[in-house]
């Protein structure tokens, strides 16, 4: 499987005014992110996880080791064309409108004018800030910010996505929709590497992850290997009307394998019932919102 | 075509922050307001008040232009690289040495657009009062409705619209001080002793082409020290060294025989005394062009200069 990011030995000290070493963020960490993946990099505040992707993105030098962004240095200009990027917070200009920020970006890649009009529309309306196109984003809440902070990361149909806390100050259905689109977009065979606080969020999307902390790499692995209890088995099926058929079920596990089962009732996710709620609640006709109304899930430029 | 226009929409955006942020809209009404009053604030000049007003107006517009360009490129710079926006568009596809350069090129026609206002609103002022006690109605009425209706207008359209106020206050008053500067044109003064031939004491706009070409030295100092040092210490800095500048041959005039450090800190000066010739305009009527193309010769290759050296220190830049 080809390499979409590859570090080697990677290292990053943050100097002060007189080049003093002050702060070693990184340390000699190596791991490679295959093409069309997604890979999250978890780690507590102060970790690294940022100053690691500083560095994928070419605003950071390392202090030592080799790094490698779709084959060629990250500070490259051609790479940088095939990259999108949302930072931990929504960086943007406070009196441009939703519209005017996005035809700012869109300026900096080589898009042809119509099709940059294009996408900035149909981004907008997956963003569902089509209605307040024209609220300078300074007026915004953050999640709309963010909503306008990712949509600017995809103006260019990027192959590596670098989303840096993608689902942060989003209300659960943006966040839902960000973990569509994150899924969407890997099924198109585009690399995403995330780093997030909210673990359920990277379970719920990543199939690789690195766990870093004080600048080193503790785990490193697919969801699977790293978190399958392989010693342990979980049977689903349908609570049977006569309780003697559960008891039979039961004494027969423990004759076949020696240990007492547990027997639950599984759980629906908050997150999908939640998301039920308010879509119930969304479909009465005196529901009023002034926020981000999300209208399609994925842009359609996004999907060919 | 690209790299132009990733230019284009850099040095624009530049230019419309510089002008949104309220500090700039404070101090370009403080100086155009300061500029078309002063025929009011003087009184006893014994003859002298056209020259008065001109002097004491392209002081202001210089001191309020200086303040303006370091602190809008420090604003422009540091705070981004501060705030996170030069981040996200340096994580685009975009030269580093594009972006300083767009970025300090978008600070230049700002300050542009507030040198056009004042030099119109500083030709209208001395019109004004250049007969001494009397007034020139014909052209201070214009530059004080101009003055008053920008920042009226651009209020009522910001409540209409919610954008900016700012930087619709300051393009207005731009829009009216130059249509003041036309209408007072097109009417013949009242007054029969004006000093000045086709109502208007033209040569000072040569003197405010000079000082423009200074502002722009300003601008490229600024934006090479906003690379590394926040919007305070650029304003702090920029204003030391063209107050060197403007003091060199005071300072160091006499040692420039016998030391090669005087002569070395001379060299590296800015020599603001070659762009501040109004004294020159009391002597000759005039302002020759040979002189014009010398200094801005001289502005091009000293910013050039600093430029280069902002450039360097931006290409090694961490942005965290």
């Amino acid at each position: 499987m080809p390499t979409a990011i590859q570090a080697e030995t990677l290292s990053k000290t943050f100097r002060d005014f007189w080049r003093r070493p002050c702060v070693e963020a990184v340390r000699s960490i190596s791991f490679e992110v295959p093409a069309g993946q997604i890979f999250g990099l978890l780690g507590p505040n102060g970790s690294g996880k940022s100053t690691t992707l500083k560095m994928i993105l070419g605003l950071l030098f390392p202090s030592a080791g080799t790094l490698a962004v779709l084959g060629s240095s990250p500070r490259a200009t051609a790479v940088k064309r095939r990259i999108g990027y949302l930072p931990e917070e929504s960086y943007l200009y406070p009196h441009l409108t939703p519209q005017e920020t996005l035809a700012f970006y869109a300026k900096l890649f080589p898009l042809a004018a119509a099709d940059a009009r294009r996408r900035i529309g149909e981004l907008l309306d997956m963003a569902g800030l089509a209605h307040a196109r024209h609220r300078p984003v300074g007026e915004f809440s953050k999640g709309m910010a963010r909503r306008i902070g990712l949509a600017q990361a995809l103006l260019n149909d990027p192959d590596l996505v670098v989303l840096d806390e993608p689902t942060a100050g989003l209300d659960p259905q943006g966040a839902r929709q960000v973990k569509d689109l994150i899924l969407a977009l890997a099924a198109r065979g585009k690399t995403v590497l995330l780093t997030s606080h909210l673990l359920a969020d990277v379970e719920d999307v990543c199939q690789q992850i690195a766990i870093l902390f004080n600048g080193r790499i503790l785990a490193r692995g697919t969801l699977d290997g790293l978190l399958a209890q392989k010693d342990k088995t979980t049977l689903t099926f349908p609570t049977p009307s006569d309780p003697a058929a559960l008891k039979r079920i039961l004494e027969a596990t423990r004759a076949a394998v020696g240990a007492d089962p547990t027997l639950d009732h599984p759980r629906q996710g908050l997150e999908p019932y939640f998301l039920q709620v308010i879509q119930d609640a969304a479909r009465q006709p005196d529901a009023t919102d002034s926020g981000a109304r999300p209208a399609a899930p994925l842009a359609p430029f996004l999907r060919q | 075509m690209r790299a132009a226009v990733q230019f284009a929409a850099i040095a624009r955006l530049a230019c419309l922050e510089a002008v949104r942020r309220p500090v700039f809209l404070l101090v370009a009404l403080t100086v155009y307001a300061g500029i078309v009053l002063m025929p009011f604030l003087l009184h006893y000049t014994l003859g002298e008040s056209a020259r008065i007003i001109r002097d004491s107006a392209l002081a202001l517009y210089f001191v309020g232009g200086l303040l303006l360009a370091a602190t809008a490129a420090g604003e422009a710079l540091a705070r981004e690289l501060r705030r996170g926006t030069a981040a996200t568009v340096l994580a685009k596809p975009v030269p580093r040495a594009m972006f300083f350069l767009a970025k300090t090129a978008g600070i230049a026609a700002a300050l542009l657009l507030f040198s056009l206002a004042a030099l119109a609103a500083t030709l209208l002022a001395v019109r004004a009062g250049a007969s001494e006690p009397q007034r020139d109605w014909t052209a201070a009425l214009p530059a004080l409705l101009a003055v008053i209706l920008a920042p009226a207008l651009a209020g009522a359209w910001n409540h209409r619209t919610h954008r900016p106020f700012a930087s619709a206050a300051f393009l207005l008053l731009l829009l009216f001080l130059l249509l003041a500067l036309g209408v007072s044109a097109a009417l013949a003064t009242p007054l029969d002793h004006f000093v000045f031939p086709a109502n208007f004491d033209w040569p000072i706009l040569r003197v405010g082409l000079l000082l423009i070409l200074c502002l722009g030295m300003v601008v490229a100092l600024a934006a090479a020290l906003a690379t590394r040092l926040q919007v305070a210490p650029v304003l702090l800095v920029c204003a030391g060294v063209f107050l060197c500048g403007l003091m060199g041959d005071c300072l160091l005039g006499p040692r420039l025989a016998d030391s090669w450090a005087a002569r070395a800190t001379y060299a590296v000066l800015p020599n603001v005394q070659a762009f501040w010739l109004l004294d020159a305009l009391d002597l000759a009527p005039t302002i020759p062009v040979d002189y014009l193309l010398l200094a801005a010769a001289y502005a091009a290759a000293w910013s050039a200069a600093v430029l280069c050296l902002g450039l360097v220190s931006f290409q090694r830049l961490e942005i965290s």
